[in-house]
């Protein structure tokens, strides 16, 4: 499973917490140049992780967030049709679920990273949806 | 080995099939707008005057998006006949998405300022209504209802989530209802029903939206493509594009 290089991933968590690329190159001590680069490089593996996911189980995309890091497609489970939800989540690579069974771990990240505002799993789902 | 490779073979150019940019942001939104603003203001200003009206057309038409295409890892958007270009960088984009595919997708969200065109033009019809007399030529009260009536649709069909055709249509024959009300207290005879059809066609086709809604979110803004075409043609050129985003 995908994982970003240690120092990358660090940049960009920070930078998906909302932190500023000048913020994080001060916590650093590196340049902005060296985030911003760290940063393009990061969404553009994030991109290509969502991507490469969803054509190995033929899921079809219908949103692929690398600045935050996450993927909402529709895949068959058994003999239905459902909508499928894939969070990047550093130290432990992707994660997903079926349906509205978000679990604790995912939804933790989800107020991590601000996705959402408290653990509220019905709104998780309305903010990936709309 | 590559990057020699690819600069023998010059920059790669591939045209995204069945795409097309959308006029609801930047520079294409200016000369939609503009297009709207001389055809109401010339219709009050200069009601004899209609050199007006091809500068208003040919805006419009300069406003839609003819083409998109990939070159190299950048993203080129064709309006105003080919002569315009807007270029999209794949480090800038942060966010793909396909709004008709969401559960709670609407439009508005993601291109409010055409949302904002559509009430200004609302508000103004509106305003037009009341102020105008009583018997008047049919046509004058034709142009206003007819403008209250399509934008107050268009408005309608912007809030209301994607899947939810029937729910938009239901919002359009409201709005056509409400139309025929009052063009009967403007004119208190029956002669314009025979226009209420062209003016349904127009409402309902242009509510009945089956396009699918490509949206690319940068830190700059948000850029919107749709598609008429075949299922197989949007899947291709979402591939070519998930393509440029990925890591090479």
């Amino acid at each position: 499973m995908i994982r970003l290089p240690e120092s990358m991933e660090r940049i960009w968590t920070m930078r998906a917490k909302g932190m500023r690329e000048i913020e994080i190159a001060e916590s650093l001590g590196i340049s902005r140049q060296a985030v911003n680069k760290a940063l393009k490089e990061a969404k553009a593996k994030l991109f290509e992780a969502f991507f490469a996911l969803a054509e190995t189980f033929s899921w079809e995309i219908v949103r692929v967030n690398a600045e935050k890091g996450f993927m909402v497609a529709r895949g068959r489970c058994g003999n239905k049709t459902m909508r499928v939800y894939a969070f990047y989540i550093p130290q432990r690579g992707i994660r997903g679920f079926f349906g509205e069974e978000v679990p604790e771990l995912i939804l933790q990240h989800a107020v991590e990273l601000r996705i959402v505002k408290k653990p509220d799993k019905k709104e998780l789902i309305k903010l990936l949806e709309r | 080995m590559g990057k020699k490779l690819s600069s023998c073979l010059g920059v790669l150019k591939m045209k995204l099939e069945g795409i097309r940019p959308s006029s609801f942001s930047g520079p294409p939104l200016v000369m939609f707008t503009l297009s709207l603003l001389i055809l109401l203001a010339g219709v009050d200003l200069f009601p004899t005057y209609h050199s007006y009206f091809w500068v208003a057309w040919i805006l419009l038409f300069a406003s839609w998006g003819i083409s998109a295409e990939v070159s190299g890892k950048t993203l080129v958007l064709k309006y105003a006949f080919g002569f315009l270009k807007i270029r999209i960088s794949s480090e800038e984009i942060e966010e793909i998405l396909i709004l008709n595919r969401l559960e709670k997708g609407v439009l508005l969200r993601y291109a409010p300022k055409i949302g904002a065109v559509y009430a200004g033009s609302l508000i103004y019809a509106l305003y037009r209504y009341f102020t105008l007399p009583e018997g008047l030529l049919l046509g004058q009260y034709l142009w206003i209802v007819g403008l209250i009536v399509l934008s107050s649709s268009m408005i309608l069909s912007m809030i209301i989530p994607f899947r939810k055709t029937s729910y938009k249509m239901f919002g359009a024959v409201i709005a056509l209802l409400i139309g025929s009300v009052l063009l009967w207290f403007k004119t208190w005879t029956l002669e314009w029903i025979p226009w209420l059809i062209p003016i349904s066609m127009v409402t309902l086709l242009a509510v009945h939206d089956s396009s699918d809604y490509i949206v690319l979110k940068t830190r700059k803004g948000k850029y919107l493509l749709t598609s008429n075409a075949p299922k197989d043609k949007v899947e291709n050129a979402l591939k070519t594009i998930m393509e440029v985003l990925s890591d090479d």
